[in-house]
């Protein structure tokens, strides 16, 4: 049953409501732009109360000092023309901008004076939507041939475009992501700064990484974080500045790191372990056999006395073993310490310390002058001595042993080089001559843990360096080596 | 008593007893931390030490059970009683962090058991002689009068 509508006043409550529903925003305007009426709708959309702004210009509350002049232009257009139609920006009480779609009409009371009747709907979604078009048939190639999630951001911090990547990577679709502002993306707890951040790039807009040396996290939809680098840059686009955030999921990074850590963690704990726990049994067993040896006495039986030699040589290589796999694990943790050395002066230290060792034998040294270079000088002389000691090794069967130490440009870089005059490799074998416990000659022949040259090529590539061998079976091998410790800390700078 | 060993590996007590030859008479050997401690400041099984005076030097190893070497190191520091008493740390780890962390804690020496055997026993000798002969110990007033 149609009720009829029998007083003047339900129908104007029953208009009111219905404007109030379908229209938004109605404001009521004195020709100066002073606010008359406000209703519900206004309150809603621009968050102030009619109370807090009756009576106050819109220039002073809902318009942004930029849009000011324009504002004006547009009220005087509607007073001369009794209407006007247009889009605009507002900038609501708690500082957000939105842009509103307005609609103008010039009443007159009974004595003649005029009124300026506004109906302003919030359109700032809409109007993201389709300036994304526009954009996107402009920078769509560029975007979507970019490996990193992009997100194009206006000076109100809105969103204007996004690339699939960015999809992908946030879970949103493109439409629910353009208009919103950008702190969709970043965790709650990063909101409370964030816009004065932004405030401050556009302030001051220039190509740089976001948050330097802070571990920065990205929100998606379902609420999840993850690690993430930003790099930003300004894009100018017609007569406004926009930032461009390339946005990178860094957690398969992260990933590694952590486990480089626990793995870096592991192996300090078992060298500790080893440090300790191993060197007792290896100097038990030597130590017993000694004492045994004694007890038995000079009498002692060739065989019962071969095989006690044989336990103490055992013992013996197993401890230097241990001693020389824990320097190589201490060099690689241990942190480079560079300065410029001469590196004549290391060869010759080391080259004192191995002549003590060789008495007895003719060795004919060549040192040549080496350069200054930047390094660590006591790892410096971990490698002569171990290339030295090797080449003293090797040439043991020769009656005139040769060993030089040089220098010799190679592609423009100095490269150090140790030649000797020995019994040389096989090439075939030359990509074990580095590995750790590889050896190309038998135990009986040349004593060694196959540790040295591992150790070797460790603090050259901790120096940034490359170091490689070639040799002639009989007749000598020579053993290359460059350092650059600026690239060391180019490439190896964290771990 | 003018050594006290604490050692909890019975193959390397045994060793460094047999490389102490002349001066096995004058050494105890314990095989924990807790043992070291209740023998220098005479408790539970030790009881009996009260007025007996302490020994010239504690050889302690790093790795001790129950309480671990550097931890008897930092009690008896900590205590007026021993506080200035001669204590080496002989252990088998050379790790840089072992010595820095064993003179941090007020350690007299820091002694690596080398893994040959002939240099090991000539280590041991060399320290038992020095501490237990060339070594002036600190003054019994020093050591134990507080104690007591």
């Amino acid at each position: 049953v149609i009720q009829p509508i029998d007083s003047v006043e339900r129908v104007t409550e029953l208009a009111t409501s219905m404007s109030e529903a379908f229209l938004g925003a109605l404001l009521g305007l004195a020709p100066d732009g002073t606010i008359l009426y406000w209703n519900a709708g206004a309150e809603e959309l621009f968050g102030y109360a009619g109370s807090e702004v009756i009576g106050k210009s819109v220039l002073d509350t809902i318009v942004p000092p930029e849009h000011v002049d324009e504002k004006r232009r547009w009220l005087a257009a509607a007073l001369g023309g009794g209407s006007a139609l247009y889009e605009s920006v507002r900038r609501r009480k708690d500082g957000l901008q939105i842009c509103v779609d307005v609609a103008v009409k010039v009443a007159r009371d009974r004595d003649g004076n005029e009124y300026l009747l506004l109906n302003e709907r919030d359109i700032t979604r809409v109007k993201y939507q389709r300036d994304a078009q526009v954009l996107q048939t402009r920078f769509r190639e560029v975007l979507e041939a970019a490996p990193d999630a992009i997100v194009l951001v206006d000076s109100s911090g809105r969103i204007t475009l996004v690339n699939s990547e960015a999809e992908r990577l946030f879970g949103y679709t493109r439409g629910e992501l353009l208009g919103q502002l950008v702190e969709e993306l970043v965790p709650t707890r990063f909101h409370g700064n964030h816009p004065s951040h932004r405030a401050n790039y556009f302030r001051e807009p220039q190509t740089r990484p976001m948050g330097i040396g802070l571990e920065l996290s990205g929100r998606r939809k379902d609420g999840t974080e993850f690690p993430v680098e930003i790099s930003l840059s300004p894009l100018s686009i017609e007569n406004s500045t926009l930032a461009m955030a390339a946005i990178r999921d860094v957690s398969p990074r992260k990933k590694i790191e952590e486990a480089l850590k626990t793995a870096n963690r592991e192996l300090e704990a078992f060298t500790y372990s080893v440090s300790h726990d191993l060197r007792a049994p290896i100097r038990q067993i030597d130590g017993f056999a000694r004492i045994l040896s004694e007890q038995l006495g000079p009498e002692i039986d060739e065989k019962v006395a071969h095989y006690l030699r044989r336990i103490q040589d055992g013992a013996g290589h197993m401890g230097r073993l241990v001693d020389d796999l824990l320097n190589l694990a201490k060099i690689g943790r241990q942190d480079l310490k560079p300065r410029l050395v001469g590196l004549t002066t290391v060869a010759r230290d080391a080259m004192t310390d191995i002549e003590a060792d060789t008495t007895g034998r003719e060795i004919r040294w060549q040192l040549d002058p080496l350069p200054t270079i930047e390094c660590d000088p006591g790892l410096m002389k971990v490698v002569f001595t171990n290339l030295l000691s090797n080449a003293v090794k090797y040439t043991r069967s020769r009656t005139a042993a040769v060993v030089h130490i040089g220098c010799a440009v190679r592609h423009g870089e100095p490269t150090i080089f140790v030649r000797d005059n020995g019994v040389g490799f096989d090439m075939k074998y030359a990509d074990k001559l580095f590995g750790v416990f590889q050896r190309l000659h038998r135990a009986e022949e040349f004593e060694g843990t196959g540790v040295g040259l591992a150790t070797v090529q460790r603090i050259v590539h901790k120096h940034g360096g490359q170091i490689w061998a070639d040799a002639i079976r009989d007749q000598g091998a020579s053993f290359y080596f460059t350092l650059n410790p600026r690239a060391a800390e180019r490439t190896h700078g964290a771990v | 008593v003018d050594l006290l060993l604490a050692e909890d590996n019975p193959s390397d007590a045994e060793l460094i007893l047999e490389s102490l030859a002349g001066l096995r008479e004058r050494v105890f050997a314990v095989e924990d931390g807790v043992e070291a401690l209740d023998f220098l400041f005479a408790r539970g099984d030790f009881a009996d030490r009260a007025h007996v005076a302490l020994p010239r030097v504690v050889v302690l190893d790093v790795k001790l059970p129950k309480i671990g070497g550097f931890d008897v190191l930092r009690e008896l520091r900590a205590d007026p009683r021993t506080q200035s008493l001669p204590i080496v740390m002989l252990t088998s780890s050379n790790l840089e962090s072992d010595i820095a962390r064993g003179y941090a804690l007020g350690a007299n020496s820091y002694v690596q058991k080398p893994v040959d055997f002939d240099r090991f026993r000539e280590t041991v000798r060399l320290l038992g002689f020095y501490w237990l002969t060339t070594n002036e110990p600190p003054p019994v007033s020093l050591s134990r009068a507080e104690g007591t």
